[in-house]
């Protein structure tokens, strides 16, 4: 194999990157047969002692899967990984997914009742508005004020809810990381 | 040799390498393929784990051969990463040494 069938089938293989990274991995790849060719080896040697395009593909693919693990957003994949955690043993267990079960339970509590205080605040806002010519001037002032202020609680409620979140995730992200590296 | 335990070594070997001076890709392969018996491509996914850790950095610099080369150089959480990997592994050594040696 040659440098530019080489350098055609790594490519090849890291389909899934995007493409600035492909760039980047297959410029270092051609860097290195240019080094070798100016030490006077042939091509040929140095794709033999690269080891297959296709295997080199995979790796990078998996060192950076590791990586997406670390720095993932979606609550699933933290699901998956205390789940997994699970089978850790006892300190697993106790330390990371009985916690992980009541706090989730709880955010989720907190989150439907954050969703319920705004909610109200547009019932009432709502139940004002259609009444507004029922109401006593005053009356309608202080009810749109009240509901304006009660969605606006809810909303601050969901923001502090998921921030708080966040921080539950990166600690038990922290203790996961704690755990696989003694384990 | 197994995987796992062959690639935490060969990322010790490459900061031990960058520790005292900066290095360019290639020069890094080449070094460390001339001490084990590893497919030298294998090498550079290290590399680039290592950059999106943030334990690396790189630069571009001339070259009086050839095209500019990329080169390596340790950041401040990688000279400490490196530094706990490190006793670990002296820790590790020194426990099977003494093993090995009939100490225990």
């Amino acid at each position: 194999m040659n440098k530019l069938e080489y350098l055609k089938k790594l490519n090849e293989g890291l389909n899934g990157f995007p493409p600035e990274v492909r760039k980047e991995i297959i410029a270092d790849i051609r860097e290195h047969f240019e080094m070798r060719e100016i030490e006077g080896i042939p091509e040929k040697e140095t794709a033999l002692r690269l080891g297959d395009p296709k295997k080199l593909a995979k790796q990078f693919e998996v060192s950076t899967k590791i990586d997406k693990a670390k720095h993932t957003k979606s609550g699933k994949d933290i699901t998956s990984a205390v789940i997994s955690a699970a089978g850790t043993g006892l300190i697993g267990f106790f330390g990371v997914v009985l916690p992980s079960i009541i706090i989730y339970t709880l955010f989720v509590a907190l989150l439907i009742a954050s969703v319920c205080v705004a909610a109200s605040g547009v019932v009432l806002l709502v139940f004002t508005l259609i009444n507004v010519s029922h109401l006593v001037n005053i009356w309608s002032a202080v009810l749109i004020l009240v509901s304006v202020g009660l969605v606006g609680l809810g909303i601050l409620m969901v923001i502090g809810s998921v921030e708080l979140f966040k921080l539950f995730k990166k600690g038990t992200l922290k203790t996961l990381e704690y755990i696989k590296k003694r384990g | 040799m197994n995987t796992q335990f062959k690639k935490g070594v060969l990322e010790l070997c490459v900061f031990a390498l960058l520790e005292h001076k900066d290095r360019y890709g290639y020069e890094l392969v080449t070094e460390i393929a001339k001490s084990f018996d590893i497919s030298e491509g294998s090498i550079y996914p290290l590399l680039r784990r290592l950059l999106d850790e943030g334990y690396f950095e790189t630069y571009l610099k001339e070259s009086s051969e050839g095209p500019p080369r990329k080169y390596y150089r340790l950041t401040q959480s990688g000279r400490d990463f490196y530094k706990t990997q490190k006793d670990e592994w002296d820790e590790f050594v020194a426990g099977v040494n003494k093993i090995l040696g009939g100490e225990v």
